[in-house]
């Protein structure tokens, strides 16, 4: 068993909703308490790329092309390969099939006049049956309907808030906004009577902070189930917001501050121009066009530079890559409000008593990850919290990530042993998805899973068990035993687009 | 202190032994030095782009499912797209070759009929090309010929056999090393023909085939000796000028890298890349105007454009400043136009000047082969320069006792535009001064000026103009009327200001491939 070195305890500041986000690092730990590491891709949606930004329109892609499926699949490439789901922000007022964005008199220049005929074929649909398909690696997230606010064709920054004159939109034409994007999803059957959520995820570049008061970007986004958002505290100072590259909760929402490092909003191809040790957010910006190439023959070679990008990311001992957005944010509150201490070898206390309500009464906390660096042939054996056993391990760049389940707000004893073989009775989650909890039942296991899409969940059982679920949101596609590995794998589908979560049994088949 | 005149050494004998052959491959690393005396006259050499694979309206590459490479850029085209290089050309001064692609324009679906232009072979259709914007496209081409050529590149860039199978290029098999059968080329020059019809471009309307050919991914049937010839082919339809890179068919023994030779009629002259990939947006080459051993380098569409509107001016202003960059340079300066660009290429290496006496230049132009007579029209002005303070003007300059056709005046220096030169000697005389010439053209644009002819009561003004420009020409009194001898060469507008003693002339040329004439200003 390896010995291990601490991490520090983490001091937390929570005022008015708000945190600071202390980051300490360990320059040669056995364990880490990484932060999280996200990226968001902006404004995606657009059917037309062409900035019309200089004639008073919204930028759009600022790139000159007309969108189709192609355009989505590299996130989804990406996100498969590294086993994250991205953050995608969708602009959906040109997805719009039934010209509803022209109830809205400022959601595009033509306002009311707004007529999207010219868009409405069978590539949105392509589109957004891709997008519901690839749930697991493409999350939909929304930044609004148009992007920008017009008031007789004059445009003012931006569609949450009225970044010129500083002042909020009114409250009522936001809830419009807000059924009209739910309009829009529903028009590709992504509602609630089909078991769909609204989107968990928004930005806005402009967003009215105001926790303390009747009304806020965040009080309308929460009604609609909103989780998490993202902005740039630095452009709205006049609302006393959390501090540059921190975060806090407004109305219910969880706001975090968003960093850019380098590349362009209109730059085919371009990556972060800055390395990871430079990050000072834990979510870093992205737009469409920098996942793109100029042309599909480009494209693998783009993919790779991300892959590689993000490699360098999980490799790095103080980073991890987050899987989705609720393990993002869940990471980001846990390193701001949890303080985890070595007690003895191979075991630390965690501390979580001062984790706020809020993030409880709205359901947006997740697993907590903790990091075990590895050499070649060492796994992460044993590891329990309070004496259970952990749910779900994931080993990749020399590290052992352990997914604690959802902390309260009380004390917990995690163990850890290094070993040769990895855990028995956890998932090994090489996908996107959360695994909660694993509790024994019957000589078998019953695991709670959030699923996002369809992805193949590895078990790391002994062969002779079979997984079931009367969970109605589930679906086992498949079901084979990987000798090899020592893996009961299944390929599970859940319903909802935001995310499905549910339980697996896994039991011995009868003989 | 007399100065030494420094005589450029000439390749005599290599030109003299193959001046009888029509292999001849001309001045192979004969180049005569810019510099013919120090503070004295220049002898520049020339600078040109060729842009490829204009024509396409839809870009994205099929080159991975056994179809064309297109543009490598994922935009169907439409006029912005040629706004943007005849943009940079304005900017430049420059009228740039751009070679076309024509299978997407055919608005007719003809080119069914000839199964190995094109990857669908008898299955083309065109339909989701044929629109307005073709022919939007087409009309702004013809609009603008004074700043982009409308040059050839082929029909569908590639050619495909019986079974569909893909090799390269149109013109010459380049996978297999052998020629393409001589009737099918006819074919594809029979078909660009056919195409440029559907927009108008026809010899009975006054226009001529494209005078500039860039083989598709350098397949060029090199073949001098031969009666056939991709250049055979193609001087027998008025082209007259080539540029590829020639290691590409060295199966072929074509001239050496960086040189060039006569092929049946046409000049074929060696053109290389420095670094900017065919496909990328927003690209200049990598290494900067000094370095390169070609004077007329590779460029391809998507290196003139912008990722989106927007952003085109600043690519714009890239290249404008990197053509700065070459007129600024000692060694170079931008050729006008093709013609131009060529002739130059043939002087620098056929051509000897010398300049013992300070004003004095000795021009030898004996030595020219026999080829670039052949054809009336392939030779044209002959460029030399003097770099001059501010304030001091060439005040006189006159070649065998005649004035000299034209002048222009940018970055530091006074570019003298001599006529075409005949196989003989000329001497060139000049006086610097703090006042230019009273009576002079100043090529403003990008026509060319053959000759000027000062008489008691008119002057004459032999030019080739391209699209429709203004000639400044300055003279000390206001000529009472201005005719042409050339009805499809028009004088549109005329204008003349008394301070400057200039007098302006818009002249539109008809033929897109340019139109000569001779201006009469009469007193």
């Amino acid at each position: 068993m390896k010995f291990v070195i601490i991490i520090l305890p983490l001091l937390l500041l929570a005022e008015s909703g708000r945190a600071q986000n202390h980051g300490s690092l360990n320059p040669d730990p056995d364990i880490l308490f990484p932060r999280a590491f996200g990226i968001a891709v902006n404004q995606v949606g657009y059917m037309e790329g062409g900035s019309l930004g200089e004639a008073g329109g919204p930028w759009r892609a600022g790139i000159r092309r007309d969108f189709d499926v192609r355009d989505y699949r590299p996130m989804a490439e990406v996100g498969r390969e590294i086993g994250v789901r991205f953050m995608n922000l969708f602009a959906l007022a040109e997805m719009d099939r039934l010209n509803i964005v022209a109830t809205l008199p400022h959601a595009r220049p033509e306002g009311h006049a707004f007529d999207n005929s010219a868009r409405i074929k069978p590539e949105q649909i392509e589109i957004m049956k891709f997008v519901h398909d690839q749930a697991a690696y493409i999350e939909l997230g929304v930044t609004g309907v148009g992007h920008e606010w017009w008031v007789d064709g004059v445009r003012t920054r931006s569609e949450w808030y009225n970044l010129d004159h500083k002042e909020p939109r009114p409250e009522a034409m936001m809830r419009r906004h807000m059924d009209v994007i739910s309009n829009i999803l529903g028009q590709y059957g992504l509602s609630a009577e089909n078991g769909h959520s609204f989107p968990q995820s928004m930005s806005a570049l402009g967003y009215y902070w105001n926790p303390d008061g009747p009304y806020s970007a965040g009080s309308i986004f929460s009604e609609y189930g909103v989780r998490y958002v993202n902005t740039k505290f630095s452009i709205i100072p006049e609302l006393n917001p959390p501090p540059d590259k921190s975060g806090g909760f407004d109305q219910g929402v969880l706001v975090l501050d968003r960093g850019g490092y380098g590349n362009l909003w209109h730059t085919y191809d371009d990556q972060p121009h800055e390395p990871v040790e430079s990050y000072e957010t834990d979510l870093i910006e992205s737009h469409w066009a920098n996942w793109l190439a100029q042309d599909d023959f480009l494209q693998p070679d783009v993919n790779q530079r991300w892959i590689d990008y993000f490699r360098t990311i999980q490799a790095y001992p103080y980073r991890y890559l987050a899987k989705n957005s609720e393990q993002l944010y869940s990471q980001w509150l846990y390193k701001e409000y949890t303080h985890v201490t070595l007690t003895a070898s191979g075991k630390v206390r965690i501390d979580n008593r001062s984790m706020p309500d809020t993030p409880y009464e709205k359901g947006s906390l997740g697993n907590m990850v903790l990091s075990v660096p590895l050499s070649d042939g060492e796994h992460v054996s044993a590891a329990t919290i309070n004496g259970k056993p952990v749910a779900a391990c994931f080993e990749e760049a020399g590290y052992g990530f352990i997914y604690l389940p959802v902390l309260q707000q009380q004390i917990y004893e995690v163990e850890w042993q290094i070993g040769d073989m990895p855990v028995p009775g956890t998932i090994n989650n090489s996908g996107t998805y959360n695994v909660y909890e694993v509790e024994p039942n019957n000589g078998g296991y019953l695991f709670t899973i959030r699923m996002y899409g369809t992805q193949d969940v590895r078990f790391r059982v002994e062969e002779g068990y079979e997984a079931v679920t009367d969970h109605h949101g589930f679906t086992i596609h498949e079901s084979t035993y990987d000798r090899d590995n020592r893996e009961l794998v299944i390929s599970l589908q859940g319903r909802d687009v935001q995310g499905e979560t549910g339980v697996i049994e896994l039991r011995k088949q009868a003989r | 202190m007399k100065r030494s005149a420094k005589v450029i050494s000439v390749c005599l004998i290599a030109a003299f032994a193959l001046t009888a052959s029509q292999s001849v491959i001309v001045a192979q690393g004969t180049e005569h030095p810019v510099d013919v005396r120090p503070g004295g006259i220049l002898f520049p050499k020339p600078f040109a782009i060729a842009i490829d694979d204009l024509g396409w309206m839809d870009g994205s590459s099929l080159g991975d499912d056994g179809g064309p490479w297109r543009t490598g850029l994922r935009r169907d085209f439409d006029v912005r797209d040629y706004k943007a290089v005849v943009d940079i050309a304005k900017a430049t001064g420059v009228r740039l070759q751009a070679v076309f692609i024509m299978s997407e324009l055919d608005r007719l679906n003809i080119i069914g009929q000839y199964p190995h232009m094109t990857y669908q072979q008898d299955r083309w259709d065109n339909t989701r090309n044929i629109g307005p914007n073709q022919i939007e496209i087409m009309d702004y081409v013809k609009d603008n010929a004074a700043w982009l050529e409308f040059g050839l590149h082929g029909v569908g860039h590639e050619f495909w056999d019986e079974n569909g199978k893909r090799t390269r290029a149109e013109f010459y098999n380049t996978d297999e090393n052998s020629p393409r059968p001589e009737h099918l080329m006819n074919k594809n020059l029979d078909v660009f023909e056919q195409v440029m019809a559907q927009y108008g471009l026809t010899r009975e309307n006054g226009h001529s085939f494209p005078e500039s050919f860039v083989p598709p991914a350098y397949g060029y049937y090199w073949n001098p000796d031969g009666t056939y010839s991709t250049g055979s082919i193609l001087a027998e339809r008025g082209l007259k000028y080539v540029n590829t890179q020639f290691n590409y068919v060295s199966e072929l023994n074509p001239p050496a890298d960086g040189s060039g030779g006569f092929d049946n009629g046409v000049l074929a002259i060696d053109r290389q890349n420095y670094g900017n990939p065919w496909y990328e947006l927003e690209s200049l080459p990598r290494t900067p105007i000094g370095t390169y051993k070609t004077e007329i380098i590779e460029t391809h569409w998507p290196n003139l454009l912008a990722a989106d509107e927007f952003l085109q001016e600043s690519v714009n202003n890239q290249w404008a400043e990197f053509y700065r960059s070459v007129q600024e340079h000692p060694d170079h300066y931008l050729a006008k136009n093709t013609e131009q660009f060529y002739s130059q290429w043939l002087y620098r290496r056929h051509v000897t000047v010398t300049e013992e006496q300070a004003g004095r230049v000795q021009i030898d132009a004996r030595s020219m082969p026999a080829e670039a007579y052949q054809r009336a029209d392939m030779l044209g002005n002959m460029v030399l320069a003097l770099k001059l303070p501010d304030g001091s003007h060439i005040s006189k300059a006159i070649i065998n006792g005649n004035p000299v056709p034209g002048f222009f005046t940018d970055a530091g220096y006074q570019f003298i535009y001599l006529p075409k030169l005949e196989r003989r000697r000329y001497t060139l005389e000049y006086e610097t001064g703090p006042a230019p010439l009273a009576e002079r053209v100043e090529i403003n644009g990008t026509y060319n000026v053959y000759g000027i002819t000062r008489n008691r009561d008119n002057m004459q003004v032999d030019l080739q103009m391209y699209g429709t420009q203004d000639v400044h020409i300055y003279t000390q009194r206001e000529p009472s009327s201005v005719a042409s001898d050339n009805e499809r060469l028009s004088v549109l507008d005329t204008g003349y200001d008394a301070g400057k003693g200039l007098f302006t002339v818009k002249i539109h040329g008809h033929d897109i491939q340019g139109e000569r004439g001779v201006l009469t200003l009469q007193y």
